[in-house]
């Protein structure tokens, strides 16, 4: 039985790359979305059986779509395929409803097999990821990353980017001043006394830009 | 030794040799009177008994005239005259000669002592002794100099007195100066003094605030800098990060699917399907090599002197033009006929540099329009837009003050024109002689 593969990603290279040798491995359609507009537009037309989803996307991130394909069908597996390799973005990915995790470094074979698993509707996780999840006892109650919010890590990701509010508002598409609260409500949740504390122990805690 | 010190010992040491002087032109002159005194009371005590002794020959007279005049010459406080009969004396002095004080050896005086000869008929040979005494003339001198001394010590006290208040009060500006110096040399240029005292020394207080608000700025102005352009290379390593991160990663594992799919095509013997894919990983790759090539001119890891600038402005505004293809690029910048210096082709790319990406991110311009024009030695750069221009409150002051300073460090000028919502207008000018020759 032939899949249905959609492919949310900003990149042209890299969702022709995935298309074509899902295409030979799996005799897989594949459709192709650059932003989360066009991917839920077409997730909505095509009901495909497997979503690969970047989460570093233009307009609404990638963790917010995630949210809302799982809203849309309860039953969407959704593999997310971003660069960021860091065990939070995981945790809140898999806490959303992705059937899997993996890394933009992850061999493409495993990405075969990951895709296999969503088929087949199993949990698959890059093993190094999965790895550092148990060893941070990340997701474990306690965890003050656990607590932060599809649009708190959006908003950790894009400020490790080194964005300005103001490119940070247009990103998101909201008010710059909306983009300032929010970035003082998450400092209070951190503990933080300034946004470069804030920063510095994301970053120490294993959160990379992207 | 201190100032006020040197000045007091220079007054004092004047003074002193006035005084010298002084004195010796005193001494000079109470000599001569004295030695003027005692000579025409000599001159006239000889005469008188020369005459007595004329009248006596004549008349006949006893000798007791002329041991009555010998008294009454005696009443005149400075002689002392005596009577010898043979080699008798009778003397008839009431007074003895005074004893030569110190001050008359200084003057150089001494008694004078005549001797007249007396022969009275009828009776023996004798003779008369004066002795000029010059001791009560030097007494007189004395006690003038002494009244002279003592106003010549008020004098000297007074004048040293005053001009030492005087000094004091003049240098005392000068002390808070060189206190105000001394914070200025660890580098605390926060310091103003207020400026007092004489005029010259009131103004040396007036340079030193002006000076020190100076060094404060030029301070200021060094501090800024360097935090431009920490933020500058902090921004462009950013932006690097950010390629290699959101474009050569993703790069990365395309090829790297390609490559599987590649092998996976391989074995279907789909010919057409192996050659598209791998028309794709070529694609891919020069994709990427095309991406590291812009990375590294980014850096500007290529040896400055070997930069070609209208081909690296034209690298530029294609790296800009793939991604905001809706803008319009208007770029007239031709190849150089003048070979000009590493430093400047850097500086000047720089500045283009910077301002593309003004424009880009913050002015939301349709045309942005570069040109380089030459005229011999000389060149203008502009950097044109039709955007919304630099928001008066200076957020994007960084970048200015940064591409300022590079052209300023030529010894070029750069103008910046801009007006909420009618753009911003950059032009760097190097003209003649303004090249700094590296």
């Amino acid at each position: 039985m032939s899949m249905n593969i959609l492919i949310i990603d900003d990149h042209p290279l890299l969702r022709a790359g995935l298309a074509r040798l899902f295409a030979v491995e799996f005799e897989a359609t594949t459709a192709e979305a650059p932003d989360a507009q066009a991917g839920l537009a077409l997730f909505r037309k095509l009901r495909p059986d497997i979503t690969i989803l970047d989460l570093n996307l233009p307009g609404e991130g990638g963790l917010s779509l995630l949210q809302t394909l799982r809203g849309e069908s309860v039953d969407a597996r959704v593999l997310v395929l971003s660069m960021r390799n860091d065990v939070w973005s995981a945790e809140a990915a898999l806490r959303l409803g992705a059937l899997g995790y993996l890394s933009k470094s992850a061999p493409p074979e495993m990405i075969l097999e990951a895709v296999r698993h969503a088929r087949a509707g199993t949990r698959f996780v890059e093993p190094a990821i999965a790895q550092a999840m148990s060893d941070s006892g990340a997701g474990e109650p306690g965890d003050v990353w656990r607590g932060l919010s599809v649009q708190e890590l959006d908003l950790l990701h894009l400020l490790l980017e080194g964005a300005k509010t103001e490119q940070i508002a247009a990103t998101l598409g909201i008010a710059e001043k909306t983009v300032a609260n929010r970035k003082s409500m998450l400092r209070n949740k951190l503990g933080a006394s300034n946004d470069i504390e804030m920063l510095q122990s994301a970053r120490a805690a294993g959160f990379v830009a992207g | 030794m201190t100032l006020a010190t040197r000045l007091l010992l220079l007054v004092a040491g004047a003074l002193l040799i006035s005084l010298l002087a002084g004195g010796l032109l005193i001494v000079g002159a109470a000599s001569h009177w004295v030695q003027t005194e005692i000579d025409t009371a000599s001159h006239v005590a000889r005469e008188l008994v020369d005459e007595r002794l004329a009248e006596a020959a004549e008349e006949d007279e006893s000798p007791e005239r002329l041991t009555e005049l010998l008294r009454s010459l005696e009443t005149g406080y400075h002689i002392k005259a005596v009577y010898y009969a043979d080699s008798a004396a009778v003397s008839v002095s009431p007074r003895p000669v005074m004893e030569p004080t110190l001050l008359s050896q200084l003057l150089g005086v001494h008694p004078i002592v005549e001797e007249i000869a007396v022969s009275l008929p009828g009776r023996s040979a004798g003779r008369v002794v004066l002795t000029i005494d010059p001791q009560p003339e030097v007494a007189q001198v004395e006690r003038a100099i002494e009244l002279n001394m003592l106003a010549v010590v008020v004098i000297v006290t007074v004048t040293l007195g005053l001009v030492a208040i005087g000094l004091r009060s003049s240098l005392r500006p000068l002390s808070e100066l060189a206190s105000a110096l001394s914070r200025v040399g660890v580098g605390d240029f926060s310091l103003r003094i207020t400026p007092h005292g004489p005029r010259d020394v009131a103004l040396l207080g007036l340079q030193f605030n002006r000076m020190a608000d100076q060094l404060q700025k030029a301070q200021a102005r060094a501090r800024t800098l360097d935090a431009q352009m920490l933020a500058v290379q902090e921004r462009e390593r950013r932006d690097i990060a950010r390629d290699l991160h959101d474009e050569l990663g993703p790069c990365l594992l395309a090829a790297n699917l390609d490559v599987s799919a590649l092998v996976r095509f391989n074995r279907t013997e789909n010919r057409q399907a192996v050659a598209d894919c791998a028309g794709g990983l070529a694609t891919l790759l020069a994709h990427m090599q095309e991406l590291v090539g812009q990375m590294i001119g980014r850096l500007h890891l290529m040896p400055a002197d070997h930069i070609d600038f209208p081909a690296s402005v034209q690298d530029l505004v294609a790296f800009w033009r793939d991604r905001c293809p809706e803008i319009d690029w208007v770029v007239n910048c031709q190849p150089w006929a003048v070979t000009r210096s590493a430093a400047t082709v850097t500086a000047l790319l720089r500045v283009v540099q910077e301002a593309l990406a003004n424009a880009v991110r913050h002015s939301s311009a349709q045309t942005i329009a570069i040109s380089c024009v030459e005229d011999g030695k000389d060149l203008w750069l502009t950097i044109q837009d039709n955007g919304a221009g630099i928001p008066e409150n200076g957020r994007q002051g960084l970048g200015l003050a940064g591409m300022r300073a590079r052209v300023e460090a030529l010894g070029g000028t750069i103008k910046i024109n801009s007006k909420a919502g009618h753009g911003t207008t950059i032009t760097a000018s190097l003209t003649e002689g303004s090249e700094v020759t590296a």
